[in-house]
């Protein structure tokens, strides 16, 4: 995925060999082009990935989405992991679980790494953002300053915090919690009361490193989803290991008469949403609603992509005091510095409603700590 | 197949060599005066009214002034655009821009297409995409087949013919598609109105800003890319861009060319005076 970002910021070689056509890349709401020929610190884009991951009856594992942008989660198994320790040591005494409080390094050595001289922080929205918990958890785990966007400030071509002492100390990493279009209103949206004013023009003389670089939405996309099997293939001439859900895309004409042909078993989402909203399984439909969407989806092939429905493996969960299955995902945490590091343990998120296929917290799924069992 | 790819040189090209009238040396200068009705604080700035080199234009000498400020830098942005970025500490009420230079311009008719960008420049941005009135003009004024450099032409002598020139009927948020509708606009909305019609033909189009020869506010057209090579056509007055104008910037649409992008604190009126100037040495 570094390699995409890389490249399709600068020369756009997947573009130009054909594998992915322009329109993809430039109709996604993750593409922007402010960051057109901007060269992240260390050449890294996705210091930070969140990879989906689901399990099918049959064993295969497959991969649902790359989350490349700020994705979250990574401070609640930690908490659920301490807890649990407490609460039953001899659990993990007895069992070769492999020890995940190696998190919070992992995250200061991706930091360290790309700095660009200067202290780390993380910048948080505020205490009123519904991930501000795992804002300070992490900052105080990794020795980062926790800031907001006011207590950051340019000065000429550097990036200041002042400490308590009242002193001006240099940023060189900024592990932001905060969306694109919000980081820099000089240089986004204007409207954004929560970013830092010319923060962009410093990270575009690359004084200074923005966790994760901006512009990796493009890359996470719904629509590019279908093209990763063909990027890794491009990019480092081999073969996935891990599958993507098999995806078709009615903007090919041979994909539309498949979504049109099977429309009844197959899930179509709207690459424009995120978060679980504008997914639509084709047999929930009425007559109606099956023809209006049959029709929206000739109108605009580009804003839809259609899966097969894979059988995801329940997972046990307590709900009420009973054990009960649900739908569930595991998230993976792969960090990048210089070397990739996969941390052993993950977000595994549930959905609590039994009728459900989303997962999402934003719509009510849960989560849980996840064990790597050590052989 | 990218724009360097074609070898084919484009029809009236040659017409524009003789529009073209060599260099030719231009003294400007751009002013900006905001005054706020009240202090404001926390001011942030950053300004894009500074010509860089090309093949057409190469800059003699630039200097500016900007108060009040704390400090200043400079900047390009993705497109190759210079800019100045700063902030004002403390309360102010007022806020001034003077840049002076000298630019020779008209060293080329076109520039280089070095970006890579061509299919961003055919992708429609809010500003310029096309609605239902777009598409009946676009149909109405369909152009026989030709090359893209002749298309454009063609549709920047139908925007001058069909559109009126008229102030105070949009502002800087009126999209192309409002301008298709109501037929009249100022420079800016025509440069809109073509890069609208020249994407839907898919012809990669950007809109670029600057100072025209003379006096007076500063001015828009839009570039065509053909045969690997971008064009300059002002639909305002529908005619090639030559050596009397000077570029400032370019981008998708108006949005990546503001001269002025500003934030500060306290709710406060501004009213902002320009005044651009671009005189023959």
């Amino acid at each position: 995925m570094n390699c995409f970002l890389a490249d399709v910021y600068s020369d756009k070689k997947i573009i130009k060999d054909g594998v992915i056509p322009p329109e993809f890349v430039y109709s996604s709401s993750g593409y922007l082009a402010e960051c057109e020929g901007v060269k992240p610190p260390k050449g890294i884009a996705s210091h930070i990935s969140g990879i989906d991951l689901v399990q099918s009856r049959d064993g295969t594992w497959y991969i649902l989405e790359d989350n490349l942008r700020v994705p979250s989660g990574a401070s609640y198994p930690l908490i659920a992991r301490d807890l649990c320790r407490r609460a039953s040591p001899m659990v993990f005494r007895e069992r070769k679980i492999a020890d995940n409080r190696n998190y919070a390094a992992l995250l200061k050595t991706t930091m360290d790494y790309v700095n660009t001289g200067g202290d780390n922080v993380i910048l948080t929205p505020g205490r009123y953002n519904a991930a501000f918990f795992e804002h300070s958890y992490l900052a105080e785990k990794t020795g980062a300053v926790l800031v907001t966007g006011n207590d950051l400030f340019v000065e000429n071509d550097r990036l200041y915090y002042l400490d308590y002492q009242g002193e001006k100390r240099q940023v060189g990493a900024v592990y932001r919690r905060i969306s694109d279009e919000y980081l820099d209103p000089m240089n986004f949206l204007p409207e954004s009361l929560i970013g830092v004013p010319h923060l962009y023009d410093v990270y575009r003389k690359g004084n200074v490193a923005i966790l994760n670089a901006s512009g990796n939405g493009v890359a996470d996309d719904k629509g590019i989803y279908y093209f990763v099997p063909k990027m890794v293939k491009y990019y480092l001439g081999e073969d996935c290991i891990t599958h993507n859900a098999p995806t078709y895309l009615p903007y090919y004409e041979q994909d539309m008469k498949y979504v049109l042909d099977k429309f009844d078993e197959i899930v179509i989402k709207d690459v424009a949403e995120a978060g679980g909203y504008g997914v639509v399984f084709g047999n929930k439909l009425t007559k109606q609603e099956k023809e209006d969407m049959i029709a929206l989806i000739k109108a605009q092939p580009r804003r839809f992509i259609a899966q097969d429905v894979i059988d995801f493996i329940d997972l046990d969960i307590m709900e009420n005091g009973e054990r009960v299955p649900r739908k569930a995902d595991l998230r993976a945490f792969v960090l990048s510095a210089g070397d990739v590091m996969v941390w052993k343990s993950g977000l595994t998120r549930f959905s609590r409603n039994p009728d459900s296929f989303i997962v999402n917290s934003s719509q009510g799924g849960g989560f849980k700590d996840t064990w790597v069992l050590l052989h | 197949m990218s724009e360097t790819d074609r070898q084919d040189v484009p029809a009236g090209a040659g017409e524009s060599e003789t529009v073209c009238s060599g260099p030719l040396e231009f003294e400007f200068f751009y002013e900006m005066q905001s005054e706020f009705d009240r202090e404001i604080e926390g001011h942030n700035f950053r300004l894009m009214c500074f010509p860089a080199d090309s093949q057409r234009q190469k800059v003699r000498s630039v200097s500016y002034e900007i108060l009040p400020h704390a400090w200043l830098s400079e900047g390009r942005d993705s497109f190759g655009n210079l800019y100045v970025y700063g902030r004002a500490d403390g309360r102010h009420s007022s806020f001034s821009v003077r840049v002076h230079g000298t630019v020779e311009t008209g060293h080329s008719c076109f520039e280089a297409y070095e970006d890579g960008l061509s299919d961003l420049f055919r992708c429609s941005t809010p500003a310029t995409a096309p609605g239902d009135f777009a598409a009946a003009y676009f149909r109405k004024i369909i152009p026989a087949e030709q090359e893209d450099y002749g298309t454009a032409l063609y549709f920047m002598r139908r925007i001058h013919e069909d559109f009126s020139y008229q102030k105070g009927v949009s502002d800087t948020n009126t999209t192309s598609e409002q301008t298709f509708e109501r037929k009249a606009g100022v420079c800016q909305d025509f440069a809109h109105a073509l890069i609208t019609l020249c994407r839907m033909a898919g012809i990669a189009a950007r809109y670029a800003a600057g100072i025209l020869e003379g006096e007076g506010e500063t001015h828009a057209w839009t570039e065509i890319l053909s045969g690997g090579k971008w064009y300059g056509l002002d639909p305002t007055n529908n005619c090639i861009v030559d050596s009397r104008y000077i570029k400032l910037s370019h981008g998708r649409d108006c949005r990546d060319c503001l001269v002025n992008r500003g934030i500060y604190f306290n709710p406060a009126r501004e009213t902002q005076k320009v005044h651009a100037r671009a005189v023959m040495i």
